[in-house]
C-alpha cells in the first residue's frame, strides 16, 4: 500500500489518469441521457482502478484534475454544476479511499467500495440540492436518486473489477509501481 | 460508439483570449448573482444563452427547461405571497412561483455564462498549470484515437490504446508526453473588447436597474 508523503508525486502518471477521467467524462457527455441529471459516472473509473497504487496525495491531485478538467472540458467550471461535481467527487473519494485502506479486500470487493462511494456522492448531491438549488422539498426525490446511485455504483464497480482482472496494461503498470 | 457531432464554431474564441474570456464570464456571473428580481435574471439568462450558442457549445433545451421547471415546482411547496389557486390542501402562490422562476433562471444563466466563458485553452499558472497542460495534451490524444476503441472487443482495444499512449512493456519507446499544450499565443482583438464592453455594460445596467 503506498504511503502518503513517502515519495514524490508521480505527476506524469497522475496526469495520464486525469486525462483518462476527462476522456470518459466526454464519452458520457456525448451519449443521450435517459433521465435528466442521470450520470453513469464513467469518469470515476480511473479513480477506482488507481486506488491500489496511488498515494493519498496523488489521488487528491487526480481528483483535482478530474473535477477542474471536467469543468473546463464541459464548460461548467463557473456554475453550480461544478459545486455539485466537486462536492460529490470529494465525498465519494474520501469514502472509497477510507474503505480501501481500512477494510481488508476479503471483506469488501471493489464493487462494494464503488457502491459506498456512489451513495456518499448521492448523499452530498441531495444535501446540495436541498440547501442550494431546489429547496427542502426536493428531498422527495432522494429514494429515486439513491436507487439510481446503487445501480451506477454497482455498474462502475463491476466495470473496474473486470478491467482490473483482464487488463495486461494495468498489470504491468502495477508491477512497475 | 456515439454518432460524431457536427462541428461547431467557437465564434467567441476567435476574438477573446481564454484568460480575458474567463474574467469576462466572472463579471457576467456576478451581475446575474447580484441582480434582484426574476425579470433581471431572466434577461441575463437569455443573454447567457445567446453567448453560449455563439461559443459553439452544445445547449440542450430540454435539460434547461427541466432544470427551471423543477426549481419552480419545488419552490411552490413553500407558500409565499398571494394565493393563485388551491390544489387540495396545496396553495399555489405568486411569491413562491416568481422566487422559483428567479432561482431557476439564475442556475440556467450560470451554466450558460460558464459555457460561454470557459475555453478548453484556459491555462493555470504554477505547478498545477503544468500538470494540467500535460493532462490536456494526453486527453487530446485519447480523443484523436477514440475511433480505435472497438465495442465488440472493448477491453482488448482499450488495453492497446493505453499501451500505445503510456507504454509499460520493457523495451518500448518513450511515453508520448512531450506535447504539453502551451495555450494560444494571440491577444484579445478589438472586436473582442467591444464584445466584452457591449455585454458587460448592459448586464450591469440590468442588474442595477431591475433590482
Amino acid at each position: 500500500m503506498p504511503k502518503s508523503g513517502s515519495r514524490p508525486v508521480r505527476t506524469d502518471l497522475v496526469a495520464f489518469f486525469g486525462a483518462l477521467s476527462l476522456f470518459f467524462a466526454t464519452l458520457e457527455y456525448l451519449f443521450p441521457k435517459p433521465i435528466p441529471f442521470f450520470r453513469l459516472g464513467l469518469s470515476n473509473l480511473p479513480l477506482l482502478v488507481s486506488l491500489g497504487f496511488f498515494s493519498f496525495r496523488e489521488q487528491l491531485l487526480l481528483l483535482l484534475l478530474k473535477v477542474v478538467g471536467t469543468g473546463i472540458v464541459n464548460g461548467t467550471l463557473a456554475s453550480h454544476v461544478f459545486l455539485f461535481s466537486s462536492g460529490a467527487t470529494l465525498a465519494s473519494f474520501l469514502v472509497m479511499y477510507g474503505l480501501f485502506r481500512l477494510v481488508p479486500s476479503r471483506y469488501m470487493s471493489l464493487t462494494g467500495i464503488s457502491l459506498a462511494g456512489a451513495l456518499a456522492s448521492n448523499t452530498v448531491q441531495i444535501i446540495l440540492a436541498m440547501t442550494v438549488v431546489y429547496g427542502p422539498a426536493s428531498g422527495v426525490v432522494a429514494p429515486w436518486y439513491f436507487g439510481l446511485g446503487t445501480f451506477t455504483g454497482w455498474a462502475m464497480g463491476w466495470g473496474a473489477t473486470v478491467f482490473q482482472r483482464h487488463s495486461k496494461w494495468l498489470e504491468r503498470l502495477h508491477a512497475q509501481t | 460508439m456515439p454518432r460524431p457531432e457536427p462541428r461547431r464554431i467557437d465564434r467567441l474564441g476567435l476574438h477573446l483570449h481564454p484568460t480575458t474570456r474567463f474574467f469576462w464570464g466572472l463579471g457576467l456571473i456576478s451581475c446575474l448573482v447580484f441582480s434582484g428580481g426574476w425579470e433581471a435574471r431572466s434577461l441575463l439568462a437569455i443573454l447567457g444563452l445567446v453567448l453560449a450558442l455563439a461559443s459553439g457549445k452544445r445547449v440542450s433545451f430540454g435539460y434547461f427547461f427541466f432544470l427551471i421547471a423543477s426549481v419552480v415546482v419545488f419552490n411552490l411547496f413553500l407558500p409565499l405571497g398571494r394565493v393563485w389557486f388551491q390544489v387540495g390542501p396545496w396553495a399555489v402562490t405568486e411569491g413562491a412561483f416568481f422566487l422559483g422562476l428567479g432561482k431557476g433562471m439564475t442556475f440556467a444563466g450560470l451554466v450558460f455564462f460558464s459555457l460561454a466563458s470557459i475555453s478548453r485553452q484556459l491555462r493555470f499558472p504554477g505547478r498545477f498549470g503544468a500538470v494540467w497542460g500535460q493532462t490536456f495534451a494526453w486527453y487530446e490524444q485519447l480523443m484523436d484515437q477514440r475511433k480505435d476503441l472497438k465495442p465488440r472487443a472493448l477491453l482488448l482495444s482499450v488495453d492497446r490504446l493505453l499501451e500505445r499512449l503510456y507504454p509499460t512493456r520493457a523495451g518500448t519507446s518513450g511515453r508520448s508526453r512531450g506535447l504539453e499544450n502551451q495555450g494560444p499565443s494571440f491577444r484579445t482583438t478589438t472586436l473582442g473588447w467591444i464584445l466584452v464592453a457591449s455585454t458587460l455594460g448592459p448586464a450591469v445596467v440590468i442588474a442595477v436597474v431591475l433590482k
